[in-house]
């Protein structure tokens, strides 16, 4: 998402559930724009008005004339093309059974992985990590996953995890953290060389060369939550100087 | 929901740790949580955290007629429901092993400690005593709800402050807070819990 320009910025709308927001209002600060894109947290109604259906942050980007609500919470329900992270809990002779964090169990093909046929599969154990990427999701069947990009048909990164920690944060965490100008991770990469992978169910698995590193950057990550980017910087410089 | 293991990361991980001397959330072996207390407005209200992990305690009373064969006894109650609010794995009705461990050891730690003395809730013998009712709700897990519950549990009791009682003969008075001030629970000791584990054979 296009983060929004400053004079906007000052003007903070947060929104409650019910809150109504008139369609006019939301149109006319586009140029020339005549349709309306709703993000995540806006439900249209009846009588031509715009109801926020989330609590958080009412934000807009002028490029499509795109309004949504940026909020938080911990809970995940599965949305069609998000990367997450899941722990194969299950096995059938078409089908993985894996906990994504969501009410139910999510479906990962068994032949739904880069290059994989009859003949050729990979063959995961209950307790795996995998990163795969949601192909189908609804609120009334349980969700589908895929290990590959589905245009290309190649693994894209997605796949089994070896090794490293998982934690568990929040869904607006996780999102951040999907930013590439974010700051903890920036800082953290200038003192430890790490790998990791966000999943937006509010699952981060990382892996480095030793344990301690490794605990230390899930606790910077954990920490960073609700810290300003000046009290972020202190607190991993205080993390790397212990270490 | 249920809940599910670990990874196979996560196990091997947190093994790995340990043999290091680490444990994942940067403590030493023997290091424990930031313990918190916070007290609420009325008597007999307090919230424990541990870490992150939150249980909220709230001690009530009222009285009434005990056993017939315990005629000078009153009644200690723990009520301890795990609610989907601590967490997705918890469900309403559905008792967990958790469940069942933590009523379970309030019970032992509490009742069978006779850390109240249930004999000073008696007002008039075989007529009227106090029944003393706990209730611990976990808002969320962390780890350790035991171990929280327990502090809540004794701590809520020992906050707790019980209308003043006359009895003249036959005549039983209750006083109101604006009477009376409120008297304490008669509390013999504190029993506190906590929970250690064992790894790799000590």
């Amino acid at each position: 998402m296009a983060s929004i320009t400053t004079e906007e910025e000052s003007k903070l709308l947060i929104v409650l559930p019910g809150d109504q927001l008139p369609e006019s209002g939301l149109m006319e600060d586009s140029s020339a724009a005549h349709r309306l894109t709703l993000g995540p947290g806006l439900a249209p109604m009846d009588d031509d008005s715009i109801t926020a259906v989330k609590a958080g942050i009412l934000k807009h980007n002028a490029v499509g004339n795109r309004w949504w609500v940026e909020s938080n919470q911990r809970r995940y329900v599965a949305a069609q093309g998000e990367s997450i992270i899941g722990v194969v809990t299950g096995k059938s002779a078409e089908h993985y059974k894996v906990d994504i964090g969501a009410s139910q169990p999510a479906l990962l093909g068994v032949l739904a992985f880069e290059g994989a046929t009859k003949r050729n599969k990979p063959n995961h154990n209950i307790g795996d990590l995998l990163y795969c990427r949601v192909s189908m999701a609804n609120k009334d069947m349980e969700a589908e996953l895929e290990c590959m990009n589905p245009t290309t048909g190649k693994a894209d990164g997605f796949g089994e995890l070896k090794g490293g920690f998982v934690i568990k944060i929040s869904l607006g965490l996780a999102r951040r953290l999907l930013d590439p100008k974010n700051l903890v991770l920036r800082l953290l990469g200038q003192h430890i060389p790490f790998e990791m992978a966000v999943g937006t169910n509010g699952k981060v698995w990382v892996n480095s060369a030793s344990t301690q590193h490794t605990i230390l950057i899930c606790n910077a990550i954990r920490n960073s939550e609700y810290l300003n980017s000046g009290e972020c910087s202190a607190m991993v410089k205080s993390l790397v100087e212990k270490m | 929901m249920r809940d599910t293991d670990p990874s196979t990361n996560e196990r091997d991980f947190l093994l790995a740790a340990l043999k290091d001397g680490a444990r994942i959330d940067g403590r030493k072996f023997y290091d424990f949580r930031t313990l918190r207390l916070t007290f609420g407005a009325e008597y007999g209200a307090v919230e424990v955290q541990l870490g992150n992990t939150r249980v909220l305690a709230k001690v009530s009373c009222e009285v009434i007629r005990p056993y017939t064969d315990k005629p000078t006894e009153g009644f200690l109650m723990f009520n301890t429901e795990l609610s989907p609010m601590a967490s997705a794995a918890f469900e309403v009705g559905r008792q967990t092993d958790e469940e069942v461990l933590v009523s379970r050891l309030i019970e032992k730690a509490m009742r069978r400690s006779r850390a109240l003395d249930t004999e000073g809730l008696c007002i008039v013998a075989g007529e009227k005593v106090w029944s003393i009712r706990v209730d611990i709700h976990f808002l969320d897990h962390d780890g350790n709800l035991v171990d929280a519950a327990c502090i809540a549990a004794i701590t809520a009791l020992l906050h707790f402050r019980r209308p003043d009682v006359t009895v003249v003969g036959e005549d039983v008075t209750i006083h109101t807070l604006e009477q009376r001030n409120p008297v304490p629970l008669s509390i013999h000791h504190i029993p506190i819990c906590t929970t250690f584990a064992f790894f790799n054979n000590g």
